[in-house]
């Protein structure tokens, strides 16, 4: 029986026996099922964006069982399986058909502390730990300049993850997070083409890289307002990896976050510095969002990313260039319809301009463009 | 650099993109209008039915205010002020009881509190309180549990084992 196999049985019987505890008084202990699924459909008109091509592709997707355990008011155990498709992306070539997002032992103390041990989300910035949720997320996916699809920034860490709240009688709520371990990340870049002398040919090709981020440590602080809805945060982490695409080394990043979030609208905006040895990137977006009338909303978002790359080889009669890239830029417009905040039917448009695409390019090269559409629809239980 | 399109842009595509500013306008200007209107009752029906707060009789607690009561059942506070556990209890998703508790102690609808418990279950932090079908189950709840509290319609008929919280704003 395959590994994948062997999971979804388990999420199976698992679930079987869910059903049986939830229908039960609430004595402990007590084992909750929760799950998602969205599905999507979508089409660029020109380049490859995010494993979405001219064809068109249903197969993007994500789902999720997620398995809680709790032995007590302050003690449990949480598993989550979870399979993703995104259609002819690098990035997800070698996703498996299930596999382990989160296996942690959480545990709360008398004074507002909870801690996780194992493999637990990343609490970063407002998307994180919920950015595959369809049905709590504006757009198909978190906006991509800042949280990438697994690349460069972890989705969830080996390690432990301890959180204190604060201040909560008062106007200030205040939320502290700190994280250590270690984590997956996939690099991705215009790589420079050699020639069977190792001399550069001048051409690039889009590559990928899995790669393991060592000694990382993280932090991110939440504050509430005296304003009901809005938040802001800020967090910093940093991590070590071995020589990849980039050329390995220290990585340190820093963000922040404006968080709103009404009866009837949305406003968010984030900005994130990333700094490696050889590339500085620097990200921002701002989403808002009104419900029109009834479950109908209309969403608008525009994310920036600019890198600096150094010592890159362009080409064999030049000397390694420093190079300031206007890396992307995705302008979107969507109409949700909520039937419930369990089912969400999303259409959205994205304009793309920029280098950030699964093509072979040439990063000196004039910028390029495309459009591309998704329709999905989030379930969730 | 230059802003050059791709040689592929299909007509249809061209068009929006020549028109993207222009309708990026009006979509700003509509998310504004909306967002300033300011939220009318989603239900006046549901308004007009009003609940009572519930513990157990044990509860030490007679009063608490809206602020901390939605705390409570959003599991932003997880104690009474003795330190004893609270144990919160919702009515089902569509009892016009519920609507009128999540408008006047959330200032929430229960679609929007059902937004948020979402995000809290799918980022792996908390899961809702237990949902009870109607009046009868949710007194049974909370008188078997010391720390229980709940809501109820105010017609109801409380019986031994649990009494009425005031609820100060």
């Amino acid at each position: 029986m395959s590994k994948s196999t062997t999971l979804l049985a388990l999420a199976v019987i698992a679930a079987g026996a869910a059903g049986q505890a939830n229908a039960q008084q609430p004595d402990y202990p007590q084992l909750t099922l929760h799950g998602y699924l969205t599905q999507g459909v979508a089409r660029s008109d020109s380049l490859q964006v995010i494993g979405i091509d001219k064809r068109g592709t249903t197969d993007y997707r994500r789902a999720a069982l997620l398995l809680r355990y709790a032995t007590s008011r302050n003690e449990s155990f949480v598993v989550q399986l979870a399979h993703r498709r995104l259609g002819n992306s690098p990035y997800a070539a070698d996703d498996p058909d299930v596999r382990l997002d989160w296996a942690y032992y959480e545990r709360r103390f008398a004074s507002n502390t909870r801690m996780k041990v194992g493999r637990s989300p990343i609490p970063m910035g407002i998307y994180n730990e919920t950015r595959y949720a369809g049905n709590t997320q504006p757009f198909y996916r978190a906006p991509f300049s800042f949280y990438f699809e697994g690349a460069y920034t972890g989705e969830s860490i080996d390690g432990a993850v301890v959180e204190q709240r604060l201040f909560q009688s008062g106007s200030f709520g205040t939320e502290v997070s700190a994280y250590g371990g270690q984590m997956n990340l996939v690099e991705y870049s215009s790589v420079p083409q050699f020639d069977t002398n190792g001399q550069p040919t001048g051409s690039f090709a889009f590559a990928t890289a899995k790669t393991r981020a060592r000694n990382v440590f993280g932090t991110q602080l939440w504050v509430s307002t005296p304003i009901d809805g809005v938040r802001l945060g800020t967090g910093t982490n940093r991590y070590s990896t071995d020589a990849g695409l980039l050329g390995g080394g220290e990585t340190k990043s820093w963000h922040a976050s404006f968080d709103s979030r009404f009866e009837r609208a949305l406003a968010r905006a984030e900005y994130r510095d990333t700094s490696m040895p050889r590339l500085g990137m620097r990200a921002w977006y701002a989403q808002a969002g009104a419900n029109l009338f009834g479950g109908l909303w209309l969403n608008g978002q525009s994310e920036t990313m600019t890198a600096t790359a150094k010592d890159i080889v362009i080409s064999p009669v030049l000397p390694p260039m420093t190079l300031e890239l206007k890396y992307n830029r995705d302008d979107a417009i969507g109409l949700n319809y909520v039937f419930s905040p369990h089912l969400v039917l999303k259409t959205e448009v994205h304009h793309m301009k920029g280098l950030n695409f699964e093509e072979n390019i040439n990063p000196i090269g004039a910028p390029l463009e495309t459009n591309y559409a998704i329709t999905s629809l989030s379930f969730a239980f | 650099m230059a802003l050059t399109s791709s040689p592929g842009l299909s007509p249809v595509f061209q068009i929006m993109s020549n028109r993207w500013f222009d309708g990026a306008r009006l979509v700003v200007a509509v998310a504004v209008a909306v967002a300033i209107t300011p939220l009318a009752p989603r239900s006046a029906a549901a308004q007009s039915r009003s609940f009572v707060v519930v513990v157990n009789a044990s509860n030490a607690t007679s009063s608490v205010s809206k602020g901390d009561l939605s705390k409570l059942f959003t599991k932003k506070k997880r104690n009474w002020p003795g330190g004893a556990a609270a144990m919160p209890v919702d009515l089902a998703t569509g009892n016009p009881v519920r609507d009128a508790f999540s408008v006047k102690v959330h200032g929430r609808s229960t679609s929007a509190i059902g937004a948020y418990w979402q995000q809290q279950i799918f980022s792996g932090r908390e899961i809702p309180p237990p949902e009870r079908r109607d009046d009868d189950d949710v007194l049974a709840y909370v008188r078997e549990n010391a720390g229980g509290v709940g809501y109820v319609a105010a017609s109801a008929k409380l019986g031994n084992g649990v009494k009425a919280l005031t609820v100060t704003d």
